[in-house]
């Protein structure tokens, strides 16, 4: 840094504790050059010369069970964009950009009908309450991967289109219906609803 | 390229880190991540924590958990190894309270400064020690005894500052040196270091950097006009910078035996 004699306080007192060896000849060199902030540099200096030296400890070989401990608290407090973050980029819905001929046509392939396929692809079925099986056919249908259709279906509520909630008054965009409500409330024949009740978790 | 510090001097210019970080940032500038992990998690060659930091803070790395993990946990096995040398159980009630609090709050810090603009945590690439010394002794305050059992409010001056007085002559370099040059096993036991820095820092401002400035090396007069000395620096006569020595190094005494015998 090529600071000039009147450069500033801040500037100059952070070239001295920048300098590789600021012992008392390097100080009596700043205080020549910056007299003017003779007090502050010789209070830098004293501080310096007895901070600790923490790089002498020696570093351990193995990662601590608490060093493991303490990246995934790191890891929790970066955010969802950060590089190292735990907590993937939540993906597009890959429900939502289906054409309407591959939407009737994933129907049925998955033996449901639009409404309740329709209420999967706007997130207004709890995800925990899906059986995994069914939404492992689902992702594999999608090509997506089933950790990315969750994510994805974990977002809240699409409010603006389609039919839901007819008996409870209006809709809110924090309801969720459960499967089995799904199931029950989206007309689907009593063979579809067998279907999809077998590939329930134990 | 290596990531210059946002911050800069009123110019414009970027401050730099010390030169040795400089040259050791861009050694491993341009490593596959794979070996740059290797390298830094490395025990027998380690790299000093400033390089760790900027690994740890600079998110335009792009390292991912894969690489990041490591360097983290390099980093904090570390910093746990330290804070245990400098915040021992043997001196200090609480210390595992005070190590888990300094360490939560640098492991935070960090993360806040990965998703900022700001740059906060700049200094912590350009000096470690002092960036880490002064958070310590801030936690350490907040945790320390109270001030009132301070041996230094019941102590008087054992003499007057005065530029005539005999008396001062060259005792106080005799104490002097008891002090500044220690014997080494105890200047390097940081408990006793951490404590004499604590007591320095308790001691009024003339006598302070009296003792610092004595402390680094520099002289009390000299023959040789184009040489500084304390007494040319703090704008006063070498009798009352011996002055101040005499009453700092007693005041010195008094605090660190008063510790020592609690």
């Amino acid at each position: 840094m090529n600071t000039t004699p009147q450069a500033s306080k801040d500037d100059v007192l952070h070239m001295f504790s920048a300098e590789s060896n600021p012992n008392a000849d390097t100080l009596a060199r700043y205080l020549r050059r910056y007299p003017q902030y003779r007090e502050a540099l010789i209070d830098l200096s004293i501080e310096l010369f007895t901070a600790l030296k923490f790089d002498e400890v020696p570093a351990e070989k193995v990662p601590s069970d608490k060093s493991k401990q303490a990246w995934s608290k790191f890891q929790s407090l970066l955010s969802p964009t950060d590089p190292a973050s735990t907590t993937p980029l939540p993906m597009d819905n890959p429900l939502s950009n289906l054409s309407d001929e591959r939407f009737r046509e994933l129907a049925s392939e998955l033996n449901v009908n639009r409404l309740f396929l329709s209420r999967l692809r706007d997130c207004s079925i709890q995800v925990a309450t899906i059986p995994q099986r069914f939404l492992s056919i689902v992702a594999q249908e999608l090509t997506v991967s089933v950790e990315g259709l969750t994510s994805a279906l974990e977002a809240p509520p699409v409010v603006a289109s389609g039919l839901r909630h007819k008996a409870s008054g209006k809709p809110g965009a924090g309801d969720k219906i459960t499967f089995e409500e799904a199931l029950t409330g989206s007309a689907l024949s009593e063979a579809q609803q067998a279907a999809l009740r077998e590939m329930k978790d134990e | 390229m290596v990531i210059p510090l946002k911050k800069t001097t009123q110019e414009g210019e970027s401050y730099h880190r010390r030169t040795e970080i400089e040259q050791a940032l861009s050694a491993l500038d341009g490593l596959a991540p794979d070996q740059l992990v290797e390298r830094l998690t490395c025990t027998q060659q380690a790299v000093p924590f400033e390089v760790l930091v900027y690994f740890l803070r600079h998110t335009e790395l792009e390292l991912g958990s894969e690489h990041l993990g490591p360097i983290f946990c390099t980093f904090y096995g570390r910093l746990e190894a330290a804070l245990r040398k400098v915040v021992s159980d043997a001196w200090i009630d609480l210390a595992v309270t005070i190590r888990e609090e300094l360490s939560e709050r640098i492991v935070e810090m960090i993360a806040k400064d990965r998703d900022s603009q700001e740059e906060k945590m700049y200094y912590w690439e350009v000096n470690f020690n002092h960036a880490l010394s002064n958070l310590c002794t801030d936690v350490l305050r907040k945790h320390g005894p109270a001030r009132e059992t301070d041996p230094l409010i019941n102590t008087r001056p054992l003499t007057e500052e005065s530029d005539s007085g005999e008396e001062v002559s060259h005792e106080a370099d005799i104490a002097a040196a008891e002090f500044i040059n220690p014997n080494p096993s105890k200047i390097d036991d940081v408990a006793f270091r951490l404590r004499l820095m604590d007591a320095i820092n308790e001691l009024p401002e003339d006598e302070r950097r009296a003792v610092g400035l004595r402390w680094q090396g520099m002289p009390i007069e000299s023959q040789d006009p184009e040489v500084e000395t304390i007494a040319k620096v703090l704008e006063c006569t070498e009798r009352t910078v011996r002055n101040r020595l005499k009453r700092a190094i007693e005041k010195l005494r008094v605090m660190l035996q008063a510790e020592e015998l609690q």
